[in-house]
């Protein structure tokens, strides 16, 4: 609210009604983003206006009363539950997410794997990406391929799940829902690519979570609010990060949709020592490569190097890239993987 | 049976002493105990297994990330299958107008109901969250074939048990007053259930239009079930299930599992219920025919579903067949295909394999051929995805089944054995009104003239 | 014979200088002889320990322990020969630019945060002494700043740049100095046409990319950077022109699909799905209403008093 605007105000009490109309209606714009939280002050409560006096910040506390707080005592919370599932869902505007993969450059290296596993709590057989080791045909060379979920524009595994627990997103994002997901499997069933992973027991971390709830609980026993807050934020699920794993419910690539949102690619890409991946926005034709930060026009780069799509047959319309294994920079160490009848078992 | 009638005016002798007949097997006998202890038992066990599976997730099953349906969903399938054949019997055979399947509509709706009503339970054992089962009727998505099978399973499941109790209401009413040694809740449940039936022409009328509206609404209800079951495959692009004949092919193999499990029913009726006079040799002569039927019209639908894809050998189809014809299913695809199907039909073919005992076996063969028919269109198929299966333990390339699924699978079937037992105790199994109004017009043109009820 | 001997044996030379030549990995001269402007202290080791660890480790391995990973050609041990005869201009160039599967640093590590890795590899090398720059000397500014303005020419298409130094008392144009142009994208910087250097006047002129997407009103933000770090220090200059595509950009969930939400289905499945099931369910209904009538025409029957004969 600007000074003019409070010039209209005839008195103090109408400006303070006035500016907590117009935060009600940041708020709606926002849809109820509860970000901050002082030393002194229950989480939960939000920030009104970012002026206010040199050093000091309003705030509207949890019994809706108008609050000035030191900015040194704010502590920014991550959002809350409600909050990441809305925004989660919704997606990032604008946005078309693409990922070029460089068949040429890998070699095998798994740092793609190994980063994503361990952003999203997985043991070393559970899978986002995987990198397979293909070979087309018998008198073709063998070559290495990350496979990430290829997040389909067409996506098979979607249109089966009976509860919208795996959904696609205004960005392009086949996201999963493990809050929501019932375990039934079709998801697995209708992928081609066989992207999906399940959690068949209790996943990776579960115990460390576990000691996490029992924590919280006794830190609200004894009213260590704050703290509470602030371990239940670490232990919220973020839709986004699928994190906490749940037992019982499906997990797949989510192209770090947590990271998108900070401006940063996706855990597998950055962690590529050998320049394989590029991520970016097809909107703004545009990809980054993960290791070189090296961005390039993405139309081009597919032109250029003929680029593909995986089982371009089934008209799932993927939004992952292949370019051709064409000059690899490192030879497989076998000849050949084949067996004998010429086809992968 | 046979919608003309709205006028019961049976002859009362032969009424007697066909209620007599019936009502003998009903009530709780000592075997009953017996053998519901037993189910129990054994219920109890299997309930323990899946506790385990509640306890510890899906990890104590032989699934894994690239076989993840089993043994579990296979069973599903079986069960949608067999309890298709109430339509079959009651509705298919029935509009057209044969007689003979009187006595043995019954059992088909038993058997319907039976196992309609555990296929649900089946497929919540499956998932991993069943706490969250109430999930597909907070957010269903109309566009998943699982919530038309749900929805649609729901719907045949109802008409079912309609279907078996509309055509007892005039035996109930037949029954309560003969029924001298039956507990007073059994007489209660008679009173209740028979709806104040006083056989009056107006009650027939209504009887039979209800009657005619069900067995027509079956129909379309039992095509979809099953087609729609068969769409959980074939909705897929996988190599073995990608297939535009699977909602024909499923219907035409659950008519066969449905009509051995009939037989085999029957059979046992027949000699613990002392039933010979109802279940004739010609009963089963004819289930025999029926049964060579609907193994020819199921062998034609494989002969389609295998020679096709093997015709042209694309990659994973190629990969798939080679596993069913001589790779590692291939001792499972032929037993049940041979010994399952092939075999028994052709022997069924000749009237003395048309016997009771004989037939029985035969349709044990069968049924037991149809489970594993199941497991062998589930399993294979999700072992060959179209991308190579890397860098996993071997336990997730090839599955094999886990004791806990084994029992947890038998539990199910324990369920719908007390579902069986306990409507084939409490009521009568056979049609009492049917078969004396059967009889009297068999017997004399008179009995009509016996009695006359009035008129509305 | 004898010709066909020699002819063998000198192919055989071409091929392997040939091969030499490859692995031998040439460095411009001007670019080889760059020092650090500053001596290597223990923080700039530790620093580059980090970035090493978080960058290089994957191939090269830990200096010293010849762990690399074997590729061909080998990555090596940066604690070996091979890199200590390097000079440290030699080493900043390689790590910055990349060659084959040894991936350009150039975008993803400042200068300084090279120089740090190369202060970290030099404590592997024992008979190193380090040689300071003597004097960093901004060979191309007389004591000014560098000035940058970006404007379109909207009748030639082009973004037209002018490069000055500016002083308290004059303000003089740049030349002959070499300029990059980028867009700005998401993850990072896309550039635009070549490098090209500034005429006398200080002006260079580069093609407007007609075909990138900007916002609706084809804005994008334009970063004008100098090649020439030596010369100009890190010099970069940004202004958002309407230089590119005006691109509206469309949800990928806007239309009814299969796979949509149950708000996205497609219409036909939705009137089929309810049709069926009110269709069903009210004769199911209607069914239990019939019952009903059973029930009440034996009630009526009852209280009206017709006996009926038992059965």
């Amino acid at each position: 609210m600007s000074e003019d605007q409070k010039k209209k105000f005839t008195s103090d009490e109408e400006y303070q009604k006035a500016t907590r109309r117009d935060f009600m209606k940041k708020l709606g714009i926002i849809g109820g983003a509860a970000v901050a939280g002082s030393a002194a002050l229950v989480a939960g409560m939000k920030f009104e206006d970012k002026k206010g006096k040199d050093g000091y910040i309003r705030a509207v506390n949890d019994d809706n009363e108008l609050i000035t707080v030191p900015k040194s005592e704010i502590k920014y919370l991550k959002p809350d539950f409600t909050e990441l599932q809305r925004r989660g869902r919704e997606g990032l505007k604008g946005r078309k997410w693409v990922m070029v993969i460089n068949l040429a450059k890998c070699r095998n290296a798994r740092k793609c794997v190994e980063a994503c596993q361990s952003a999203h709590h997985l043991r070393p057989y559970e899978y986002h990406i995987n990198t397979l080791k293909m070979q087309d045909g018998k008198e073709t060379a063998p070559y290495y391929m990350p496979k990430p979920c290829q997040h389909c524009d067409n996506p098979p595994c979607t249109a089966v799940c009976p509860v919208n627990a795996t959904f696609k997103r205004q960005d392009g994002i086949v996201l999963i829902d493990n809050e929501r997901c019932i375990g039934c499997r079709f998801c697995i069933a209708a992928c081609p690519y066989s992207a999906r992973m399940f959690h068949w027991e209790q996943p990776k971390n579960h115990e460390e979570y576990m000691h996490h709830e029992e924590e919280y609980e006794e830190l609200m026993h004894h009213g260590k609010i704050n703290e509470a807050a602030e371990l239940k934020a670490k232990i919220d699920y973020d839709i986004e990060l699928n994190v906490p794993q749940k037992k019982g419910t499906i997990s797949k690539c989510l192209f770090s949709a947590d990271r998108l949102r900070e401006g940063k690619m996706p855990y597998c890409v950055s962690a590529c020592p050998n320049g394989v991946f590029y991520f970016g926005d097809e909107n703004e034709d545009a990809v980054t490569n993960g290791t070189t930060k090296e961005t390039v026009r993405l139309s081009k780069l597919l032109r250029d190097n003929a680029g593909y799509r995986l089982l371009p047959e089934l008209g799932t319309q993927p939004r992952v890239y292949y370019l051709p294994p064409k000059n690899r920079l490192f030879d497989f160490p076998e000849e050949s993987i084949l067996p004998e009848d010429g086809h992968h078992s | 049976m046979s919608a003309s009638v709205d006028h019961f005016s049976p002859d009362k002798n032969k009424l007697n002493k066909i209620a007599e007949d019936i009502l003998k097997p009903v009530g709780f006998s000592k075997s009953f105990m017996l053998w519901m202890g037993f189910l129990t038992m054994v219920f109890l066990i299997c309930g323990y297994a899946y506790g385990i599976q509640l306890e510890k997730g899906l990890i104590v099953t032989g699934m894994r990330d690239f076989v993840s349906w089993g043994m579990y969903i296979a069973n599903f399938v079986f069960f949608v299958a067999v309890s298709l054949v109430g339509m079959l019997i009651s509705a298919v055979l029935g509009l057209i107008g044969y007689k003979w399947i009187k006595p043995i509509a019954r059992i088909a709706e038993i058997v319907a109901v039976g196992f309609a009503m555990v296929a649900g339970l089946v497929i919540v054992v499956d998932m991993g969250r069943p706490d969250r089962v109430h999930h597909v009727f907070l957010y269903g998505r109309v566009q998943s074939p699982i919530l038309w099978d749900v929805t649609v399973i729901t719907t045949y499941m109802t008409i079912s048990i309609l279907l078996y109790f509309l055509p007892l209401i005039p035996d109930l009413a037949i029954a309560k007053g003969r029924m001298n040694n039956a507990p007073k809740w059994l007489v209660n449940l008679y009173e209740i259930l028979s709806l104040k039936w006083n056989h009056s022409s107006k009650q027939f009328k209504i009887l039979m239009k209800s009657m005619r509206i069900l067995l027509i609404l079956v129909v379309p209800t039992a095509f979809g079930i099953h087609t729609v079951t068969s769409w959980l495959f074939a909705a897929t692009s996988r190599s073995g299930w990608d297939s535009t004949i699977f909602g024909p092919y499923f219907l035409t193999g659950a008519f066969v599992a449905g009509t051995a499990a009939v037989v085999i029913l029957m059979f046992f009726y027949r000699n613990s219920f002392k039933l010979e006079k109802y279940l004739t040799d010609d009963h089963f002569d004819k289930m025999g025919k029926l049964l060579v039927l609907t193994a020819l019209v199921y062998l034609y639908f494989n002969i389609n579903e295998y020679l096709v894809p093997a015709l042209k050998m694309k990659r994973v189809d190629a990969l798939h067949l080679h596993a069913l014809f001589a790779g590692h299913h291939a001792f499972l695809f032929w037993a049940t295909q041979l010994g399952g199907l092939i075999i028994p039909m052709i022997l069924m073919m000749f009237k003395p394999f048309r016997k009771p005992g004989v037939l029985t076996f035969l349709a044990v063969c069968v049924l037991i051929g149809a489970w594993f028919k199941r497991y062998i269109i589930v399993i294979p198929t999700m072992e060959h995805p179209n991308l190579p299966i890397q860098g996993v333990p071997e336990a997730f390339m090839v599955y094999s089944p886990t004791v806990i699924e084994v029992a947890v699978t038998l539990m199910t079937f324990v369920m719908s054995l007390m579902i069986i037992t306990i409507l084939s105790k409490v009521f009568p199994i056979i049609p009492i009104w049917e078969m004396a109004e059967e009889a009297s017009h068999e017997g004399d043109a008179e009995a009509s003239k016996t009695e006359s009820l009035p008129a509305e | 014979m004898k010709n066909a001997y020699i002819l063998a044996i000198l192919f055989a030379f071409a091929v392997l200088s040939v091969q030499a030549q490859k692995s031998n990995w040439e460095v411009p001269a001007d670019k080889a002889e760059r020092l650090s402007p500053a001596t290597f202290t223990p923080e700039n080791v530790k620093s580059g320990e980090t970035i090493y660890n978080a960058n290089c480790v994957s191939c090269h391995g830990n200096p010293g322990q010849k762990n690399f990973v074997p590729l061909n050609p080998e990555p090596g041990d940066p604690a070996d020969a091979k890199f200590s005869m390097n000079l440290d201009g030699e080493l900043l160039y390689k790590i910055q630019e990349g060659r084959g599967a040894m991936p350009s640093f150039k975008a993803t590590l400042s200068t300084s945060q090279v120089w740090d890795v190369i202060a970290f590899i030099r404590t592997f090398h024992k008979d190193y002494a380090q040689e300071v720059a003597a004097e960093v000397i901004r060979s191309g500014l007389s004591g000014g700043k560098v000035a940058i303005q970006l404007v379109y020419n909207e009748a030639k298409h082009t973004i037209d740049a002018l490069v000055t130094e500016v002083k308290p008392e004059e303000v003089k144009a740049i030349s002959g100095a070499d300029v990059k142009l980028f867009a700005k994208r998401y993850f990072g910087e896309a550039a635009i046409d070549e490098v090209k250097a500034t005429n006398n006047d200080g002006k260079v002129s580069f093609s407007a990319p007609s075909d990138l997407p900007g916002d609706t009103a084809g804005n994008i933000e334009l970063i004008l950077k100098l090649v020439d770090e030596e010369a100009f220090g890190e010099v970069a200059q940004s202004a958002v022109l309407p230089v590119g595509k005006p691109t509206i950009t469309h949800s990928l969930i806007e239309k009814r699909a299969m796979w949509g939400t149950v708000q996205k289905a497609p219409l036909w499945i939705l009137f089929m799905y309810s049709g069926g099931v009110l269709a069903a369910w009210s004769v199911i209904f209607f069914i239990f209403f019939q019952l009903r009538q059973i029930y009440m025409a034996g009630k009526k029957d009852e209280e009206t008093g017709v006996v009926r004969e038992e059965i």
